[in-house]
């Protein structure tokens, strides 16, 4: 067993730890032949939670893994040793860091729009969809963690605004990108449709999506909204 | 402000320079932390604006006064409408904007609850993600509220005096 985690280790170094939170603080030139965990800590730290040897192991066989991004993103439900759910490495990993904190906050911001009554523009608007809205925020929430679980970062949260025609939009306008995701029914099914760019028209993207799950090509644009 | 290249492919159904403006009112609901977000320019098969060349940023608002609620018989709350500016030169700037049409409504098609509106057109673009553009060139114009109060409540007053001396002939 030393032996493969001295093999997943060599990979690991040479191409997870650029994005491995825990890296730095960690021995990587120990002999693991006379040890039984991943590396030790340097220094070791309150801030710094204990990975004990069988989580370490799990983590290292399954980033050694040729696998999908999307698999990787996503959670791999499990339960440690003290019965507690571990929905997703990285969380684990990252002292509980909650990479949703502050969209769900924009979340609760937005729910106002679930009361508004038909003809809230002054005219004929639609009133928004309970189920469209927890869709979409669903959708863009897979898409904020994805983003994380993927770079480490949070992008940011965006305004969340009715539209006259019941659907919602998702917008960015940051200095250096701007996007807007429109949600709403298409032949009774929740689209995603997009477009940002880089301002000034560079790297635009835009196209739709469903909701099921996060598509490779839209979570790697959104990295630009950082 | 887009540093696109102009499209050429634009259609102008009108005699729009690039020092034309188009005013497009809104609700305010659509302002979210001072800015007005993209649901401002819905896209209702063609976004209607007027043109500056033959209307007053305060006579569109008092239009909106005068004009009843889509497929109801009472009217829009002009005091919750607020006006943007568009300007032509912008909008031709921004890719997939299709065509601007000069569609006015005459005078004699007027009725209640929809008046005559000399300075209305059309802005046709493809894309309903573009709404996300007009929000960058977009600026906002202050009207005149107590003018325009005073003139609606006068236009409404003299509407209902001819409709029913009307009904009485």
């Amino acid at each position: 067993m030393s032996n493969q985690i001295l093999r997943l280790t060599k990979k690991d170094e040479s191409t997870d730890c650029a994005i491995h939170p825990f890296a730095p603080k960690y021995d990587l030139n120990e002999n693991y032949d006379d040890h039984q965990k991943f590396g030790r800590p340097i220094a070791e730290s309150t801030q710094i939670k204990f990975i004990s040897p069988s989580e370490v192991d799990y983590f290292k066989i399954r980033s050694g893994d040729k696998i999908e991004l999307f698999d990787r993103t996503k959670a791999f439900p499990r339960k440690s040793s003290k019965g507690k759910n571990y929905s997703d490495f990285w969380t684990t990993l990252s002292f509980g860091y909650k990479p949703l904190e502050a969209f769900n906050i924009v979340i609760e911001e937005a729910k106002y729009m679930l009361d508004l009554e038909e003809g809230w523009d002054g005219d004929i608007a639609s009133p928004i969809d309970p189920i469209l809205f927890n869709r979409a925020c669903k959708c863009i929430s897979d898409y904020i963690e994805a983003v994380y679980n993927d770079k480490f970062f949070v992008i940011q949260s965006p305004s969340i605004d009715p539209v006259g025609d019941g659907s919602i939009d998702f917008t960015w306008r940051l200095n250096n990108a701007r996007m807007l995701i429109n949600f709403k029914y298409v032949q009774n099914r929740i689209l995603g449709h997009y477009y940002g760019d880089l301002q000034n028209n560079e790297i635009p993207i835009k196209g739709n999506v469903p909701t099921d799950k996060v598509y490779e090509h839209l979570m790697k644009w959104m990295q630009n909204l950082k | 402000m887009d540093a696109e290249s102009e499209v050429t492919t634009l259609i102008l159904n009108g005699d729009f320079t690039n020092n034309c403006n188009l005013y497009r009112n809104y609700h305010k609901q659509f302002i979210r932390d001072g800015m007005v977000n993209a649901g401002a320019f819905a896209f209702e098969g063609g976004m209607s604006v007027d043109w500056d060349k033959y209307t007053s940023p305060d006579e569109c608002i008092i239009r909106v006064g005068l004009t009843y609620k889509t497929g109801k018989t009472d009217f829009k709350n002009h005091s919750d409408f607020e006006l943007l500016s568009l300007n032509v030169k912008d909008i031709k700037m921004i890719e997939g904007v299709s065509s601007i049409n000069f569609t006015p409504i005459p005078k004699n098609q007027e009725e209640i609850g929809k008046p005559y509106n000399v300075s209305h057109s059309d802005v046709w673009f493809v894309d309903p993600e573009l709404r996300l553009k007009f929000t960058y060139i977009a600026n906002k114009i202050e009207v005149n509220r107590e003018y325009i109060d005073k003139k609606v409540d006068e236009i409404k007053r003299r509407n209902e005096a001819i409709a029913s001396a009307k009904k009485i002939d």
